[in-house]
Order: structure tokens, then C-alpha cells, then sequence
């Protein structure tokens, strides 16, 4: 579950362990880049492999380039340098009516003269399906979104989660080679929010579409994708699915993206046997790393990685010795807390269960320990 | 609440009220503003539809209300684009002297075209007219249209293309008829404005281009004859018709629509 130590140098983009071969990638962005001044790159040499049929999720925060590079496959904006490839066909040439591209909006952009099967038929229309075909497969779409009542309504009487759906539909009835979601929840209240997630991985499940979803919202990207390309400052930072992402991320961007981190600064004593000293807890062990002595790396340790109390064993089991931890706050969760405080001056964030809570207040003194296999080390 | 209801149909009626004055008094049988008339007849009604001196005005009115219409939006349609759309220099500029004759007061406007259109010889012709018109009605119909087209979700044709249509077609079956009310709310207020239009009407249109302002406010100085109130009723039935119809029309479309609609849910049904 937790991967050994990698090695990454951070920058680049990485696949994980069991990644495709060239020949499965059915969309393959390379070396994609976008400029609009010539000085500044909004996107940065993007390099992606997605295999058919994969849930893709695009995370990042605004202005990371993830929004960029989606308008660039869609075909709104033109590259400035690489090559967008579906199965093969390169896309760059292609203008966007002729891409067979499905988009979902972030605003949705239902047409408001028309109805909501009238919508959906719209790209069938283009395609000089017979009008019956039309009003038949549209009609199917929207039962599948689960709106097959509500055709007849005009896109202003429809809720946002609906209007939502139809866009959905509208994107998916003409079958296209790739389905593209622009952020689309981000307008919807939080429980629709989950509806919706669950809507989109079962369509997605039951309809195999390729598929690139864009957001900025980890847990959101966490629980849909197979797997995630992290953009930060126009580069992808990691591509690799979540829990590899979560356990062993290749950069510190990455790693304090997703999830709670605590990042430990320490200079490597042995790197074969896990050694390390750090200026603020002294001699620590983690997990084993091939960089050379003095070489300096941070240890990412996730908040439940940190258990409190004193491992019961020697320092070599117990990850570092004699460190306390000093409880600045606590915030309670029901079935966990954070307990969020400082050891010899490095803060430090804990998660323990709430069977463990006992004693553990604002002001009290816990000793800490981890285990060092379940830790992650990060080249600097 | 009901206060509020109350004062709305107090209101309703006190504005509604010269309206009902004016129906009953086309119906008049009496020779002067007797109200309530003492007889009713139809004889203001064969006497608008047989005199050349109302029949000719009233038409005139509707080709220069036409004219104007058209001529607006010509003007209008393309600078809203531009203003709205682009970004250069001068673009503040151009908006602000779009609106400049809104500044100025219609008597004043009237005199200058007197004077200046008398010199051009544009006196007394419909040209000259539905110029002026359209000098007067530009300012509030570009506002009208530019604000309909800075609401307009440029993401809308993005849309369109993304599902297959050719820049032509988005505009065709995307853009015009999502802005088309726009584009009827700015030349149909052109065509009112010109249609009401009195005071420039009044200097520059002669005694053959006369309009049916002009018309009227010669006849209440010279004759003050119920005719007007036929002319009066006649324009509030168009108004009424004008407003019922979309609305009527609106239905019929909902309705097939519907229907539509029904037999390809059986259809899926079935399948």
C-alpha cells in the first residue's frame, strides 16, 4: 500500500508504477505548452498518457493551467507548442464543431430559447440525424440523467443540479470519443454535490467514456478518478492514481495539496537503514531512501501516520525518540480529532481516533511516535 | 399588503380612467366633446376611414415609424457589437457620443433641423423625417441593445460549436434568437418613439409628410372634433393587440410543443 521511497526529481510527470505502454494511451498530450505573451507560460510542457475508458481528474489551484490545458483538448484555445492525439488522430488541425468532443460547462450554457430536449438533441441535430431519431435519443439521454419527465421544460425552469444533468446528457448523446467536465459542480450546494459526484461515476461506469474531469477540490478529484494529474504553475507535478498520490507524493506541492501533511526538514545520517537527523527532534528513522549522507530531504508523515504515545519500544520501532508534542488545538470530528500542536518548536498535525482522546486537551503533553516503514521521504 | 393592492388599483384606475373617457367618446353621436355622449354612432369612425386629411397622415406615420425602425437598427445593431464586443481605443469615447443626443432638449433639436434640413432641402420629405427620427431614437435603442447583448453568455456559442455547429449555424440557431428580443425591444421602441414624435414632426414635416401627431394637434387647434378620439381608440387597440400577441403566440408554441413531446416519451416507452 505505502510505495518504497521515489526518486522523482519533482518536476517531471510521472506515471505510476503499472503504467501504459504508448500504444494503450487513447488521448496522449505531449509536450503541450501555451503562451499568450510569449514570456509566460500557462501551460508548461504537459506530457499525459490516458488510456480509454480511464476517469481522469485535472486538480489544481486556479491559474495552475488545468483549465488551459482542458479548453486546449476541447479546441477554444490553440497550443503554442505539442500535439493532442484521440486514438491515434492528432487534434490540433482540427476546428472544435469537427473534434467529437463532449463538454460539460462550468455554467452549463444550456441554449435558453430552447427546451431541454431540444437541448440535448441539439448535437444529434448538427449531425443531420432525422428528426424523429432526434427527439428519440435525446429523449433516452435524459432518462439515463434520470430528467426523462421533465423534457419539455425550458432551461429557466429547470434547477441548477438539473440543468446541470442536461448538460450531461447534451454531452453524451452523440457518443463522443472523449467526455470533458469543466469544474461542473462547483456551483452546487454540497449534498447535491455528492448526488451528482455518484451520477457521474456510475454514467461513467455504465457508459466507459474516456473521460477528463477538471476541479480544484481534492476530496472531490480523490473519490472519482482512477487517476489524478496534480497542475501547479502549468506543470503537471504528479499523474497517478489517488491513493499513490496520498501515500507517496513526488513533490511538496503535491503532498500538501492533498490531504493534511506534516513535512519533517532532515539531513540524511544513513540512508540504507532510514537514518536521519532533524534540527528540531534530533535523530529520527523513516522510511529507507538511496540518497547519500548529509543530502537534505523532507519526511512527509500524513497526521494518522503520528500516533501518540511512546511506541512501547525502542527508538527503532518508535520513529524518534523522546518527542513530545505540545497541544496548541484540538478539532473534534466525532469518530477523530486533529490535534494540532508543536514538538521542540516544529509543528506538527496528529489525527488520532477518539478512543485515544483521553487526557488530550489544549495545554497537555503527549509523547509521539511513528512507525518508520509508514512514512514518505521526498528528494529536495 | 392590502394597502399596497389597494393603492396599485386606485392607481391603475386613475391612469386607465382618460383611456375609458376616450372609447366611449369615438362612439359619439354628437357634434362636439359632450361626454357621456347623448347617442352613439359610427359616424367618427366612416368619417376618420373616409377623410384623405387623417387616412394620409396616419399612413405616413407607419412608414416613417418603419423607416426609422430600420434605420435604427442598422445604426444600432452593428455598434452595440463593437462596443460590446472589442476592445480599442476610443471605445469609451464612441459609447458616450452614441448617447449625446439624449443632452439635448427636443425643442431645441426641432429648431436646429428646421434650419439645417431647410438648407439641405430635407424639409418636407419622409427622408427627412425618419433622419431625425432616427438621430432621436439611436441614444435609448443602442442602450436597449447593448445592455441585451452584455447579458448574453458568449460561453453560448462555444457550446454550440462544441456540439457540431459551424460558426454560422451557432449564430443562426444560438446567438440571433436567444438576442432577438433585443433586437424587437430596440427597433419596436424606435418605431414608438417616431410614431409619437410630435414636436420635431411639427417643424420639419411639411403638409404632405404630415404626420399623425401633427395631425392631431393641428385638429384639436382648428376643429376639436371627437375624430381624434377615434384616432385615440384606434391606436390603444393596436397596443393591445401588439402586447397580446407574443404572449398568445407563446402558447400555441408550448402547446405543440408539448404534444411533440408526449408522442416521443410513448415512443421510448414502447422501445
Amino acid at each position: 500500500m505505502f510505495m518504497k521511497s521515489m526518486h522523482s526529481a519533482g518536476v517531471m510527470a510521472t506515471t505510476s508504477a503499472a503504467s501504459p505502454a504508448l500504444s494503450d494511451a487513447y488521448l496522449h498530450v505531449s509536450q503541450l505548452c501555451k503562451s499568450y505573451d510569449g514570456v509566460h507560460r500557462v501551460v508548461d510542457d504537459v506530457n499525459l498518457e490516458i488510456r480509454r475508458g480511464e476517469f481522469i481528474t485535472f486538480l489544481g489551484p486556479s491559474g495552475s493551467g488545468k483549465t488551459t490545458t482542458l479548453s486546449m483538448i476541447a479546441g477554444f484555445e490553440s497550443p503554442t507548442a505539442g500535439d493532442i492525439r484521440v486514438n491515434g488522430r492528432s487534434l490540433v488541425q482540427i476546428p472544435v464543431h469537427q473534434r467529437n468532443i463532449g463538454l460539460v460547462f462550468q455554467s452549463y450554457a444550456l441554449f435558453p430559447h430552447m427546451t431541454a430536449v431540444q437541448n440535448v438533441a441539439f448535437p444529434l441535430r448538427m449531425r443531420k440525424v432525422n428528426s424523429t431519431d432526434q427527439i428519440k435519443r435525446a429523449q433516452r439521454a435524459l432518462e439515463i440523467v434520470g430528467l426523462g419527465q421533465h423534457g419539455q421544460r425550458m432551461p429557466s425552469q429547470l434547477s441548477g443540479g438539473q440543468q446541470q444533468r442536461v448538460a450531461l446528457a447534451r454531452a453524451l448523446v452523440f457518443e463522443p470519443d472523449v467526455l470533458l467536465l469543466d469544474e461542473p459542480l462547483s456551483a452546487l450546494d454540497k449534498n447535491l454535490r455528492v448526488q451528482m459526484q455518484i451520477e457521474i461515476k456510475r454514467l461513467h461506469t455504465e457508459l466507459g467514456m474516456t473521460t477528463v474531469f477538471v476541479t480544484h477540490d481534492q476530496g472531490e478529484a480523490m473519490t472519482m478518478s482512477d487517476r489524478i494529474a496534480v497542475f501547479n504553475a502549468g506543470r503537471v507535478e504528479q499523474f497517478a492514481a489517488p491513493l499513490d498520490l496520498y501515500g507517496a507524493p513526488c513533490t511538496r506541492f503535491v503532498g500538501e495539496f492533498i490531504g493534511e501533511s506534516n513535512f519533517i526538514d532532515v539531513s540524511v545520517v544513513d540512508g540504507a537503514k532510514g537514518e536521519y537527523a532533524s534540527p528540531a527532534l534530533g535523530r529520527v528513522r523513516a522510511a529507507v531512501s538511496e540518497r547519500s549522507a548529509g543530502a537534505t530531504v523532507a519526511l512527509l508523515l500524513r497526521p494518522e501516520w503520528i500516533r501518540l504515545g511512546s511506541g512501547g519500544g525502542t527508538a527503532c520501532s518508535a520513529g524518534v525518540k523522546d518527542a513530545h508534542l505540545e497541544v496548541k488545538n484540538v478539532i473534534h470530528y466525532g469518530d477523530s480529532a486533529l490535534v494540532i500542536g508543536e514538538s521542540a518548536g516544529l509543528p506538527l498535525r496528529v489525527k488520532v481516533p477518539n478512543i485515544d482522546m483521553q487526557g488530550v486537551t489544549v495545554g497537555s503533553r503527549h509523547p509521539i511516535h511513528w512507525d518508520p516503514v509508514h512514512t514518505h521521504v521526498l528528494g529536495d | 399588503m392590502k394597502a399596497l393592492k389597494c393603492f396599485a388599483v386606485i392607481m391603475a384606475i386613475l391612469i386607465g380612467a382618460p383611456l375609458l373617457v376616450v372609447i366611449p367618446m369615438s362612439f359619439s353621436a354628437s357634434e362636439s366633446f359632450r361626454f357621456p355622449p347623448p347617442a352613439w354612432s359610427m359616424q367618427y369612425y366612416s368619417a376618420f376611414f373616409a377623410d384623405p386629411t387623417w387616412t394620409g397622415p396616419a399612413i405616413n406615420s407607419l412608414l416613417i415609424g418603419l423607416g426609422t425602425a430600420a434605420l435604427t437598427l442598422a445604426l444600432v445593431i452593428p455598434a452595440a457589437f463593437a462596443l460590446v464586443r472589442y476592445e480599442f481605443r476610443g471605445r469609451a469615447f464612441g459609447s458616450l457620443l452614441i448617447l449625446l443626443p439624449l443632452t439635448v432638449p427636443n425643442i431645441v433639436v426641432a429648431l436646429g433641423y428646421f434650419y439645417y434640413f431647410g438648407s439641405l432641402r430635407l424639409t418636407q420629405t419622409y427622408l427627412g423625417v425618419i433622419l431625425a427620427h432616427t438621430c432621436l431614437s439611436t441614444p435609448i435603442a443602442y442602450l436597449i441593445l447593448s445592455a441585451s447583448l452584455k447579458g448574453y453568455d458568449r460561453t453560448l456559442e462555444r457550446a454550440a460549436a462544441n456540439c457540431g455547429a459551424t460558426p454560422l449555424q451557432a449564430f443562426w440557431l444560438v446567438t440571433f434568437p436567444v438576442l432577438r428580443p433585443g433586437f424587437l425591444a430596440a427597433g419596436m421602441f424606435a418605431f414608438v418613439h417616431s410614431f409619437d414624435e410630435a414636436i420635431v414632426s411639427l417643424f420639419i414635416s411639411g403638409r404632405d409628410v404630415s404626420t399623425l401627431p401633427r395631425k392631431m394637434f393641428d385638429s384639436l387647434r382648428t376643429q376639436a372634433d371627437p375624430v381624434i378620439s377615434v384616432v385615440s381608440t384606434l391606436l390603444l387597440a393596436l397596443v393591445v393587440i401588439g402586447s397580446l400577441t407574443p404572449i398568445v403566440v407563446r402558447r400555441m408554441k408550448a402547446r405543440r410543443q408539448a404534444a411533440l413531446q408526449r408522442s416521443a416519451m410513448q415512443a421510448v416507452a414502447v422501445v
